[in-house]
């Protein structure tokens, strides 16, 4: 279980991968990933195709993302949760929070 | 405050050694560090005193008469299973694999090859104890914990969920995988006669995520008991989480009206897997999915909300599920 940041050059594109399960266990490591990033309009992008497992405190660490993305006046993108991770977005119906791109 | 490294109290130290000189050597070095220090001549002593004396960290000797330092290690690390690590440090001239090897298997915690500067013997000690220290300080913070965990649970069981109403209508199958896992279930009954209904799913468990329970308990139990409608209640519930958790918690929960006069339940389910209404036979006649963010996510309820009505019989069955019975199925 990993966390993998990507900071394109202009440095307005943050991309943050995580692998295998994301749980509480990732809470430090995954704030770590973003809290530096204040460009303004920086446009983060959380990569879930790899993610086997998210619990209820990966649905609240990605919504610390979402109020610090906000606050540099940025956004943040969901691209291609894996199925079982799907679901839980489906349940939380994060959709309505934010963009997922399946 | 607990004090976690317990560095105002004096350690003890046990040396383990069949020669009295370096039973003598051993000590003044280790009284230099601080310790106090006890010492015996052969493992089977050093077992006993031991027990007595529970110290704070073992040095011991291979070779010695009546029972060798292997065993006298076994014999101590199957007793020291308790809160606190004693680390157990080998002490000997056999400078061999084998003599490594068994030392660790025995449950050493590191060997010491003589000869060795007071230098490097200090600074081994220092190493061990840093580690026997974060080892105390984890076993602390998990006894903390189980404590939260407990105060939790009773809060829950004693305070909130005992004041439920039609407990003899309602059936709960509780299997956590914690003590407390953040579950609720909240019943209460209207001013018309209907029963409003609630299973929530706090986010993580423990203390932290019980916070919002009380206040949960009181609007849902107030707002029923004068008669608001669901939605109504639902819209105070999200606001008043919202205000209080941070952003990172909140309640995933269904909320089920049941009206026995006019044959309906009204059901919302906002970040709970689907919700199932069965019939006597056990059919399913309706599966309501997850169609709000949990509450406390949003400051407003979403525009488009609203409650799913059903006709339902008074012998049909509503199953509510919470997320926690999928984590551990």
């Amino acid at each position: 279980m990993t966390v993998k940041k990507v900071i394109a050059e202009n440095s307005r594109n943050v991309s943050i991968e995580i692998e295998g399960r994301f749980d509480f266990s990732l809470h430090q490591q995954f704030r770590e990933a973003y809290s530096s990033c204040n460009d303004s309009g920086t446009q983060f992008s959380l990569e879930l195709s790899k993610a086997t497992y998210m619990d209820s405190s990966a649905l609240g660490m990605i919504l610390l993302l979402k109020d610090h993305a906000e606050k540099v006046g940025g956004d943040v993108l969901i691209n291609r949760p894996s199925e079982g991770v799907n679901k839980i977005l489906e349940i939380a119906q994060f959709h309505r929070l934010m963009t997922i791109k399946v | 405050m607990t004090n976690l490294t317990g560095k105002h109290n004096t350690k003890l130290a046990l040396v383990v050694d069949d020669s009295a000189m370096q039973c003598k050597v051993l000590s003044v070095l280790l009284k230099e560090e601080g310790y106090r220090v006890f010492s015996a001549n052969d493992g089977a002593r050093g077992v006993k005193m031991y027990i007595k004396y529970k110290p704070d960290l073992v040095l011991m000797d291979i070779n010695m008469p009546i029972m060798n330092g292997y065993e006298a290690a076994r014999k101590i690390k199957s007793l020291s299973t308790g809160t606190s690590l004693c680390p157990l440090i080998f002490i000997t001239s056999m400078d061999t694999d084998q003599a490594f090897i068994e030392s660790i298997e025995a449950g050493g915690d590191g060997i010491l090859v003589r000869p060795f500067s007071p230098e490097v013997f200090k600074a081994k000690i220092k190493s061990i104890q840093r580690i026997s220290d974060l080892y105390q300080q984890v076993k602390t913070l998990q006894q903390e914990q189980q404590q939260d965990a407990e105060l939790a649970e009773k809060l829950m069981s004693d305070v909130i969920e005992s004041r439920n109403y039609a407990l003899d209508k309602i059936g709960i199958v509780k299997k956590a995988a914690e003590l407390f896992s953040g579950d609720i279930q909240l019943s209460a009954l209207c001013p018309n006669g209907d029963v409003n209904i609630l299973l929530g799913d706090f986010t993580g468990h423990g203390l932290r995520s019980s916070i919002g329970a009380i206040p949960l308990a009181e609007t849902f139990r107030v707002m029923t008991k004068k008669g608001f409608t669901l939605l109504e209640v639902i819209g105070q519930v999200n606001q008043q989480l919202y205000d209080l958790l941070p952003p990172d918690l909140f309640l995933g929960a269904a909320f089920v009206t049941i009206s026995s006069h006019d044959e309906s339940a009204y059901i919302f389910n906002a970040g709970l897997p689907d919700v199932y209404v069965f019939s006597k036979q056990g059919d399913i006649k309706n599966q309501i999915e997850s169609c709000h963010p949990p509450m406390g996510v949003l400051p407003y309820l979403l525009p488009d909300t609203k409650l799913t009505i059903l006709p339902i019989k008074i012998t049909d069955r509503v199953i509510l599920i919470s997320e926690a019975i999928l984590k551990i199925k």
